[in-house]
C-alpha cells in the first residue's frame, strides 16, 4: 500500500503541478483544454521534478522525501491559487472552426473499440514495467548507473570522464558508459525512489508509462483542437500508441528514448497549431517542449533545432522555404566539397556515403517494428503531394523535412551509420520523430482548407474528412 | 497465400518425400580442428586461415523436392562465427555451390533454397564452412533436409506467423528478429493483401461505374492494421504471463536471482560484501563487455569502472600507473593481466608488477584484489 501511494504521488503531483501550469498559460476555460493540459503537464511536470532535485543538490540539501515534496506542494498550490484567479469564462470548445458531428455510426463505434484497445495495451505495459528489472543494455550502462549512485548518496555525485577517473582522487568521482548525458532521466528514477523510500529498479520507471499515457492525450488533444472528429482523433491515437517499437520503449523501461519521441512530437504539435493561429501559449509550450528536449538526451538539442526553420518559414514562408532548400543545399555541398569528417554533437559526419538501406529497408517493411506506418506514409505522402507545401501545411512538412533530413544524414553520412547497420540504432532516432510524423500524415490526409472570407492565421482546418 | 503456400511445398502438393538427415559426428572437419561427442560434432578450433570446413556425403535426393534445409547446431559464448551451406550435385560434381547461412537468437535459421541458389540436381554432398571468431566450441548436431508438401508449408506459414517474440537483451533493438528470415512475414504479406484489395476495388468500382468510396480503402487499412496489431497484443500477453512468473511479487534481488544473469549477480554480491562500505574505486577488468558492465552496476554505489576497454572483444591491459594504492582490481576471465597468487602480484604483459592484496579469490578466473 505504501508502494501504491508513494508511486501515485510521485507521478501525480508533477503531473498535477504540470497540468496546472499548462491550464495557467491557457485562459481559455473548456473541456478539451484539460486533456491537452493533462497531456502536455507530464513532462512539465517531471521536469519541474527534477529542477527540484537539481536546486536541492545545489543548496546542498539532501534528497529527503519532506525536503523533495515541499518544494512540489508549495508549487501545486502557487499554481492552484493563480489558475483560480486567472481563468476566463467557460467556453464551448477551443476550436476556431468547431468539428461537425457528422460522424458515422460505425466510426463512433471503432473509437470505443480504439479507446478500449489503448487502454488495454496500457494496462499490461504498466504491468511489465511493475515486474520486469531493468533489461536494456543501456539503462544498466548508462542512466541507472547515475540513478543509483545518486539516489544512494542523495545528491548528484559527479560523473566525471575517464582520464578524470583515472587520475589519483576520490571515491565520490563515478565513471559509467556516458558519463557526460544528461541527468534528466535518471534524476526521474530518483524522483520516484525517493517517494518509494528505496531503491527499486521497476517501480522507479512508472514515468515511462506515464509519458505514453501523456503522449496520447496531448496527441487526441491536439488534433480535436487542429478539428478533428472525435473517431478520428482517436483512431490516429491508438495508431501511435500501438506502434510496437514505442510500446517496447515503454515496456523494457530505462532508456530516455520515449521521452524524446515524447517531447518532440508535442512540440512539434504545437508548433503546427502557432503557425495558424499565432497564439502565445502555443509558442509558449513549444519553447518548454524544447527546453525539455534537450535536456533528456545529446540528440535533443538537434531534434529541438529541426523546429527553427517552420518558424521562419511560419513567420515568412519565402525566406523559410528558401532556408529549408538552402540548409538541403549546404549538406549537399559538404557532401560535394567538404572535410572528410566533422565532429558534430556527439556524432562525426563523413563525406563517404555508408550504405545502411538494407537493415533500414528491412526494419521499415519487412519486420512487424512499425505495423503499417511506413509504408502507410509513403502513400499518404505520394498520393497527397500537392498538399506538401500548401501554406496550412508548409511549415509543419518542413519540420518533417528536417527530422527526416537529420536521421538520414546520421544514417548514411555519420559515425552512426555502424550502429544502423548492427541494427543497434536503425529505430532509435525514427522513434523520436514517429508521433510527429503520425500528427503530419493526420494533417495531410484532411481536404484542403477553404479559406475564403477567413484570416488564415484565425483557421485550424477541420480533420473530419481524413476519415469518411 | 495459396501461392505462398505452393511455391514452399516444393511441388509436394500431396505427399511429404522422406526426410534426409545427417548426425553431426557423420561429418568430417576437413578444415580446423575437434571431436564428435556422442552423436554431436564439435568444432574446437579455425585453421590458421581463420575458417573451417565440415563436409559430409548425403544419401542422393532431388533438391526441388526439398526447398528449405536446417542446420541445428549451437555457438555458445558472445561470439558467433559466420556460417556458410554449400552443396554439390551430381550433375556439376566439380563445381561447389554456396549461401550464407544467418544467425537468429543463438540459432541458426533454416534455410530456402531454389534454382536461383544453385539448388538444382541431384545432391551428394554438403559442406558447413566456418570463418571469423569463436569463443567456445561449435557444437553440430544434425544436418536436416525436411520433406515438406502443402499441409506441412501452410503449417510452416502459420507457425512463422504466430511466432513469439519474447523479450530479449536485443528486443529494444530488433524485436522482431526471426522475420528477416521468413520468406514473407506478416507484415509483408499484409501490405501485398492490402493492395490487391485495393486493386480489386478499384478494378470492379470502375468497371460497375461505382463512385469510389474512401471508407472502403480506409476499411482495408484499418483491418490489416488490427491483423498485425492482434499478433502483437497477444504477444505481449504471453510475454506477460512470462514476466508475470518470472519475477511478479519478487523484491529486487530475488528478481535478479530470477533472471537469466543470476549468477552474475550473486557473485557480485559476493564480492560486493567482501568490499568496505562504498564507496571505494574498482577497475573491473573482463575481456567480455557485456560481463564487465552488466557486473558494474551490480557493483555501484561504489565508484566502478568497466569502461576502461572501449572495444566489446579488445583485452587491452590498463596502464600499470592508472593503477593507484588503494584501488580494487577486479579480475574477471580477463586475459590483458596476470595474478601471481604466489608473489600477491599483478603482473603486465611487458613485465611490470604491482603488489596487491588478495580480497577474494574465485577460482584463477575471478580474484579480487587491493592495490598496496
Amino acid at each position: 500500500m505504501r508502494d501504491f501511494i508513494g508511486l501515485t504521488l510521485s507521478v501525480g503531483l508533477p503531473w498535477l503541478a504540470g497540468t496546472l501550469s499548462v491550464l495557467l498559460l491557457w485562459r481559455r476555460n473548456d473541456r478539451s483544454c484539460w486533456l491537452l493540459a493533462a497531456g502536455y503537464g507530464y513532462p512539465l511536470g517531471a521536469f519541474a521534478a527534477t529542477l527540484t532535485l537539481r536546486l536541492l543538490d545545489a543548496a546542498g540539501i539532501p534528497w529527503t522525501l519532506p525536503m523533495v515534496a515541499l518544494p512540489m506542494l508549495v508549487l501545486i498550490v502557487v499554481l492552484l491559487g493563480l489558475t483560480r484567479a486567472r481563468r476566463g469564462p467557460r467556453v464551448s470548445g477551443s476550436r476556431i472552426l468547431p468539428a461537425r458531428e457528422v460522424l458515422l455510426v460505425p466510426l463512433r463505434g471503432l473509437s470505443w473499440v480504439c479507446l478500449a484497445l489503448i487502454a488495454i495495451r496500457l494496462i499490461g505495459l504498466a504491468a511489465e514495467i511493475a515486474w520486469r528489472p531493468l533489461q536494456p543494455w543501456d539503462a544498466w550502462s548508462q542512466w541507472a548507473t547515475k540513478a543509483k549512485v545518486w539516489f544512494d548518496y542523495g545528491r548528484m555525485a559527479p560523473f566525471v570522464s575517464q582520464e578524470q577517473w583515472l587520475a589519483p582522487g576520490d571515491a565520490m568521482r563515478f565513471v559509467d558508459m556516458h558519463s557526460y548525458y544528461p541527468a534528466t532521466v535518471p534524476l526521474l528514477q530518483v524522483w520516484t525512489n525517493v517517494w518509494l523510500g528505496r531503491w527499486d529498479e521497476s517501480l522507479m520507471n512508472a514515468p515511462w508509462l506515464a509519458v505514453a499515457v501523456a503522449l496520447g492525450l496531448a496527441f487526441y488533444a491536439q488534433l480535436r483542437r487542429a478539428g478533428a472528429d472525435a473517431s478520428t482523433a482517436m483512431l490516429f491515437t491508438y495508431l501511435v500508441l500501438s506502434l510496437p517499437i514505442l510500446n517496447i520503449h515503454v515496456a523494457l523501461a530505462g532508456t530516455a528514448d520515449v521521452f524524446i519521441a515524447t517531447a518532440y512530437g508535442m512540440a512539434a504539435m504545437a508548433l503546427w497549431r502557432w503557425t495558424r493561429t499565432r497564439e502565445r501559449f502555443d509558442i509558449t509550450l513549444v519553447a518548454a517542449m524544447a527546453a525539455v528536449l534537450v535536456t533528456i538526451k545529446v540528440e535533443g538539442m538537434l531534434w529541438a533545432l529541426t523546429l527553427v526553420p517552420p518558424v521562419v518559414v511560419a513567420l515568412n514562408r519565402r525566406v523559410g522555404l528558401g532556408l529549408v532548400f538552402s540548409l538541403g543545399a549546404a549538406a549537399l555541398f559538404y557532401v560535394a566539397f567538404g572535410p572528410a569528417e566533422i565532429a558534430m554533437f556527439g556524432y562525426v559526419l563523413r563525406t563517404g556515403f555508408e550504405n545502411v538501406s538494407l537493415p533500414l529497408m528491412q526494419h521499415l517493411f519487412i519486420m512487424d517494428n512499425w505495423h503499417l506506418l511506413w509504408l502507410a506514409a509513403a502513400v499518404v505522402v505520394v498520393r497527397r503531394y500537392r498538399r506538401l507545401w500548401a501554406p496550412d501545411l508548409a511549415s509543419m512538412t518542413a519540420t518533417m523535412s528536417g527530422a527526416l533530413g537529420f536521421v538520414f544524414i546520421v544514417y548514411f553520412f555519420s559515425s552512426a551509420a555502424g550502429g544502423v547497420d548492427d541494427e543497434t540504432l536503425v529505430n532509435r532516432l525514427l522513434l523520436h520523430m514517429v508521433p510527429a510524423l503520425v500528427f503530419y500524415l493526420a494533417l495531410l490526409l484532411h481536404d484542403p482548407p477553404r479559406l475564403s472570407g477567413q484570416h488564415e492565421g484565425a483557421y485550424a482546418p477541420p480533420l473530419q474528412k481524413a476519415l469518411p | 497465400m495459396v501461392v505462398l503456400v505452393s511455391v514452399h511445398a516444393g511441388g509436394n502438393w500431396f505427399g511429404a518425400p522422406a526426410p534426409v538427415i545427417v548426425r553431426g559426428a557423420d561429418f568430417t572437419i576437413v578444415r580446423g580442428s575437434g571431436q564428435p561427442i556422442g552423436g554431436t560434432l564439435a568444432l574446437d578450433s579455425l585453421d590458421r586461415s581463420g575458417s573451417a570446413v565440415l563436409s559430409t556425403r548425403v544419401p542422393t535426393f532431388p533438391a526441388e523436392r526439398y526447398p528449405r534445409v536446417e542446420w541445428n547446431l549451437h555457438a555458445p559464448g558472445p561470439v558467433q562465427p559466420a556460417l556458410t551451406f554449400a552443396w554439390r550435385n551430381r550433375e556439376h560434381p566439380g563445381r561447389t555451390y554456396h549461401k550464407p547461412l544467418e544467425w537468429v537468437d543463438g540459432h541458426v535459421a533454416p534455410l530456402r533454397l531454389d534454382t536461383g541458389d544453385g539448388w538444382t540436381g541431384s545432391i551428394i554432398g554438403v559442406e558447413l564452412i566456418v570463418r571469423g571468431e569463436m569463443s567456445a566450441p561449435l557444437l553440430l548436431e544434425s544436418f536436416t533436409v525436411p520433406g515438406v508438401w502443402l499441409g506441412t508449408a501452410a503449417l510452416d506459414l502459420r507457425q512463422q506467423w504466430t511466432t513469439y517474440f519474447p523479450f530479449r537483451g536485443n528486443s529494444l533493438t530488433f524485436p522482431f528478429d526471426e522475420e528477416r528470415t521468413q520468406p514473407l512475414s506478416l507484415l509483408a504479406a499484409t501490405a501485398i493483401a492490402q493492395l490487391l484489395a485495393v486493386t480489386g476495388y478499384v478494378l470492379v468500382a470502375r468497371r460497375s461505374n461505382w463512385p469510389m468510396d474512401r471508407r472502403v480503402v480506409w476499411t482495408i487499412f484499418i483491418a490489416g492494421w488490427f491483423v498485425l496489431d492482434a499478433r502483437w497484443q497477444i504477444n505481449l500477453w504471453r510475454q506477460l504471463g512470462d514476466t508475470a512468473g518470472a519475477f511478479a511479487g519478487k523484491s529486487n534481488d530475488q528478481k535478479h536471482l530470477a533472471a537469466a544473469d543470476h549468477e552474475l549477480f550473486t557473485l557480485m554480491r559476493e564480492m560486493s560484501a567482501a568490499l568496505p562500505p562504498p564507496p571505494v574505486r574498482i577497475i573491473f577488468l573482463a575481456d567480455n563487455q557485456t560481463l564487465r558492465v552488466r557486473g558494474a552496476f551490480f557493483l555501484y554505489p561504489h565508484s566502478v569502472n568497466a569502461f576502461y576497454q572501449d572495444s566489446p572483444r579488445t583485452a587491452r591491459a590498463p596502464d600499470a600507473h592508472d593503477l593507484h594504492a588503494g584501488d580494487y582490481v577486479l579480475l574477471f576471465l580477463y586475459s590483458g593481466v596476470v595474478y601471481d597468487r604466489a608473489r600477491k602480484m599483478l603482473v603486465w604483459v611487458d613485465g611490470t608488477r604491482k603488489a596487491v592484496d588478495e580480497v577474494l579469490w574465485k577460482s584463477d578466473a575471478v580474484v579480487l584484489l587491493r592495490l598496496r
